[in-house]
């Protein structure tokens, strides 16, 4: 590894830092500036202020704002969330070890499909420039972009699970399935290969389907019109030219030659998509009963739980850094010329 | 390269905003009453009663500043007659008409219908509606067209349902049909419009009631009497209500009763410590073939009485299992801390209470008692027998020393423990079959308390002495079924107790299958993905569910009523 591509890997990872700093310091002070508490939103009116009180001081609530601030730092740093405030007031860690593996199994195929249907979607459209598919296609892309997540994701479910009844409807797996099922990491693909339940395997991919197609079709607008634009400029170049010259065939020349050129920013907006995805995931858990992140995080913010709000978004803006760092190192390494 | 780093943090900050916006202060349907909230008089006797506002006539509109008077002395907003202008002007029939195509029913008392000593005191003072007297009382006041009475009414846009704008917006109309009173809507959401109310900031405003038991006491006190009703943000005290009350509660003569709760109702309609609206029923919904779906006015839904027909095709493949929708979800399933109807829900069915009801009826039968218990000569003192042989689920005997347990738990103040703690004092265990509960005055409702889930025993080993268990891992108890697992926002699985000391559940299995979203479990209910849909379906989905062949639309005609508030300490000038 040359020493210009490490030094760009430490100083990319170091601006990771402030950037999640920054990010859970807002949300820390957004939670306790909203109106409403824990306590009230959990307990109602039968809380006497006496009972209110004790109740705060259980929770911690009631140190100075510098105290809570710097505790939930600590704690984020050595990965003790502590506990839900409210609502059963389990082991936050525990959540995110049930519920994260989930988003992340309904994330992946969705940004997958995102990334393949616009990427090639793209090249075909710049390829077809001017015909009807072109058009169609640009048309498509604005319309998936601008509806609603939820819904295109009912109007799907009822196509698709209760008119053609093809796929199920919610949920991660058959009911009568689950009763049997071991979760390991809760990653139900790695689980039902590791216990070696096909039945199970089946049952969570079909399950997987109309969630992550709702999801990753969302997405996919912005991707296949970045691609278009890219790839027309690219079939303009002059090594384009010369391969028609040399009587390549067109398929090969645009999706071999051209497409591989177009990655570079593709693979920055995939990075920047990644944090819409987890917002769109917030709306799809809840439509397909999705028992992830996304929809914890809804009802926690219903809940004015601080310590549950604080610790997901923590998680999620890790995994946004994270994937933003891992997109600019792969930038990097394929284009020598982008490095600091 | 830092300008990329900057996209990246945007987009983060970005992602932030879409979240909090997208479940900002109207979130997912969630229609229809999802968790009411099953407020119960608090134990704490700080507040001091205050009299109730006296009917000053005072002829000045609210919001006019008659700089007259310069720092005048703070008036209370509300005086009898202007309540009374309000509850006169409000037509309940057409609101139900207009809002829910008539399908829930027009409330005239706190109380419902069916209970014992049930009346209808506001049809008899106003009629379905009295505009005159409304304008009458208004003009008596002081008030004209042009300098009309003039407050905020609020109501929590998603809490209830999305119907609740609707209703409000009707009831506006109403109210200011009088052309004396202009009203404006104001919204918080749930997390602040509890604070704001319970801080006595909201003059006049809408809440959901759901018994914890069936006696009109809970209907009552915890809004009219001196000590309650503040905490329902009520600030309500009127000596004369509180005496009645607290006479009623304490009767067992049911004439007594009927006559109290007559003087009450009445008394009620005229110094108005609430409106009531409506009363909104559940609906469930099940697949043809599925039988013994028996729902009462308690609410209580016995798993065990569910049974499949001969061509039923159950949505597990298999008549021993059954799987049941819902959209609530666990707060807790500790019998001394659940306060809402899913927790209390799996709690009787994997356990019982001393006393239980018939399935389908309002009767109470014996429960985990033998018999119906013993009440000493002046009402305070109740003795139950346990039935001889009781165990739980894995055959540990059960002893009256875990109800003195269970009251011990009760100290740990749970959400559910102001319930028990205002009206029992102790219990305490002669025997190992005796368990007797002394109380805090004669109160002839406490059987009906008895059938609640406090009074559920819980396995040592799994709901220890000193401290709350929200979510256990299993739960061993004294009920026809026995919870095997929980997946949390997914299933939880019940199994046939084989120890039960009653008859058999006909299906062997439970599955409550959690959704998030109503309109995905309605479709779940129509495809057979599940085989009941139960809590909660809004209107508009039971409606559609109606024109499916497969599935049985069944209104429950539950208990749960909406209902206005005024409070009534509340003053002109903190506008």
């Amino acid at each position: 590894m040359s020493s210009s591509f490490r030094n760009f890997i430490i100083t990319r990872l170091l601006m990771t830092i402030p950037m999640i700093l920054i990010l859970v310091t807002m949300v820390f002070f957004v939670m306790r500036i909203l109106p409403g508490d824990p306590i009230r939103s959990q307990l109602g009116p039968k809380v006497s202020e006496e009972q209110a009180a004790q109740l705060r001081e259980r929770m911690g609530l009631n140190r100075p704002l510098h105290i809570q601030y710097f505790d939930f730092l600590w704690r984020m740093v050595t990965l003790d969330f502590g506990n839900a405030l409210t609502q059963g007031e389990r082991p936050i860690r525990e959540e995110l070890a049930e519920k994260l593996p989930a988003t992340i199994e309904l994330a992946v195929p969705a940004i997958t499909f995102t990334a393949l249907a616009g990427i090639f979607g793209g090249a075909f459209a710049a390829k077809n420039r001017k015909k009807p598919v072109d058009y169609g296609l640009r048309v498509i892309s604005v319309m998936v972009y601008a509806f609603p997540i939820f819904f295109l994701g009912l109007l799907f479910q009822i196509i698709f699970a209760v008119r053609i009844p093809l796929f199920p409807l919610a949920g991660r797996m058959d009911s009568m399935l689950m009763t049997t099922f071991e979760p390991i990491t809760n990653f139900y693909f790695i689980d039902s290969i590791l216990t070696g339940n096909w039945a199970a395997l089946k049952s969570m991919l079909l399950h997987l389907v109309l969630p992550s197609f709702t999801l990753g079709l969302i997405l996919t607008g912005p991707f296949l019109r970045l691609t278009r634009v890219n790839m027309l400029e690219m079939l303009q170049s002059d090594f384009i030219t010369a391969g028609r010259a040399r009587g390549l065939p067109e398929d090969r020349l645009v999706y071999k030659h051209a497409l591989r050129n177009t990655f570079i920013p593709i693979i920055t907006l995939l990075g920047l998509q990644f944090a819409l995805l987890l917002a769109g995931a917030v709306l799809t858990e809840t439509t397909f009963s999705w028992p992830g992140l996304g929809r914890y995080l809804v009802q926690r913010i219903e809940l004015r739980d601080y310590n549950a709000v604080q610790s997901v978004i923590a998680v999620f803006a890790l995994f946004v850094g994270g994937i933003s760092v891992l997109v600019d190192i792969l930038y990097a390494f394929i284009d020598p010329r982008i490095r600091y | 390269m830092l300008r990329k780093s900057m996209t990246a943090l945007v987009s983060v900050i970005v992602l932030l905003s879409l979240a909090l916006t997208a479940c900002g202060p109207t979130e997912t349907p969630t229609a229809a009453p999802t968790e009411e909230p099953t407020e119960e008089p608090t134990e704490e006797p700080t507040e001091a009663p205050t009299e109730a506002p006296t009917p000053t006539a005072e002829p000045e509109a609210t919001e006019a500043p008659e700089e007259t008077e310069e720092a005048a002395e703070p008036q209370p907003l509300w005086n009898a007659e202007l309540r009374q202008a309000i509850a006169a002007a409000i037509d309940r029939e057409a609101l139900v008409d207009r809002v829910f195509e008539g399908r829930n029913i027009p409330a005239y008392h706190m109380v419902p219908p069916a209970y014992p000593y049930a009346t209808e005191p506001f049809l008899e003072k106003y009629g379905t509606r009295d505009l005159d007297m409304a304008i009458e009382l208004l003009e008596g006041q002081g008030y004209t067209e042009e300098e009309p009475f003039e407050f905020d009414f609020w109501y929590p846009p998603e809490h209830y349902g999305t119907t609740t704008a609707d209703v409000v917006q009707v009831l506006k109309e109403q109210i200011e049909e009088t052309g004396l009173i202009r009203m404006n809507l104001q919204t918080q959401n749930w997390a602040e419009y509890v604070d704001s109310f319970v801080a006595g900031e909201m003059p006049f405003f809408v809440l959901g009631w759901f018994p914890d038991f069936a006696d009109p006491e809970n209907w009552l006190s915890p809004f009219g009497s001196c000590l309650q009703s503040p905490d329902m943000g009520v600030f309500y005290c009127n000596e004369e209500m509180d005496a009645m009350l607290q006479e009623a509660a304490a009767s067992a003569d049911p004439d007594v009763r009927e006559e109290l709760y007559q003087d009450i109702g009445e008394l009620w309609a005229e110094d108005l410590p609430t409106i009531p609206l409506f009363w909104e029923p559940e609906f469930i919904v099940y697949r043809n073939g599925v039988e013994g779906v028996k729902i009462a006015s308690t609410l209580e839904f016995n798993y065990k009485e569910l049974s499949f027909s001969d061509d039923a095709q159950p949505a597990s493949g298999s008549t021993d299992t059954i799987i049941i929708g819902t959209t609530d979800e666990i707060h807790s399933l500790d019998a001394q801390d659940a306060y809402s109807v899913h927790d209390w829900e799996i709690l009787r069915n994997t356990g019982t209470a001393l006393l239980t009801y018939e399935p389908g009826t309002a009767d109470l039968i014996p429960g985990a008692a033998e018999s119906m218990p013993e009440v000493s000569d002046d009402g305070t003192t109740y003795t139950f027998t346990l039935r001889e042989g009781l165990t739980f689920a894995d055959g540990t005997p059960v002893t009256a020393e875990d109800y003195v347990r269970a009251w011990e738990r009760i100290g740990l103040e749970g959400d559910v423990s102001g319930l028990v703690q205002l009206y029992v004092s102790d219990v305490t265990a002669p025997d190992e079959r005796t368990v007797v509960y002394e109380l805090t005055d004669a109160y002839g409702f406490f059987p009906a308390l008895s059938a609640t889930a406090p009074f559920i025993a819980q396995h040592p080993d799994q709901y220890p002495v000193d401290e709350l268990v929200f979510f256990p891992e299993a739960i061993d108890g004294v009920g026809p079924y026995q919870m095997v697992s929980l997946t949390e926002g997914e299933q939880m699985e019940l199994q046939a107790n084989p120890n039960y000391f009653g008859e058999a559940p006909n299906i062997e299995n439970v599955i409550v299958r959690y959704f998030a979203d109503p309109t995905t479990m309605s479709n779940a209910v129509e495809t057979g993905e599940i085989d009941i849909a139960w809590r909660t379906l809004g209107p508009v989905e039971a409606v559609r569910l109606q024109e499916v062949d497969e599935v049985l639309v069944e209104k429950i005609n539950a208990p749960a009523l909406r209902y206005l508030v005024f409070q009534h300490e509340y003053m002109m000038t903190a506008e």
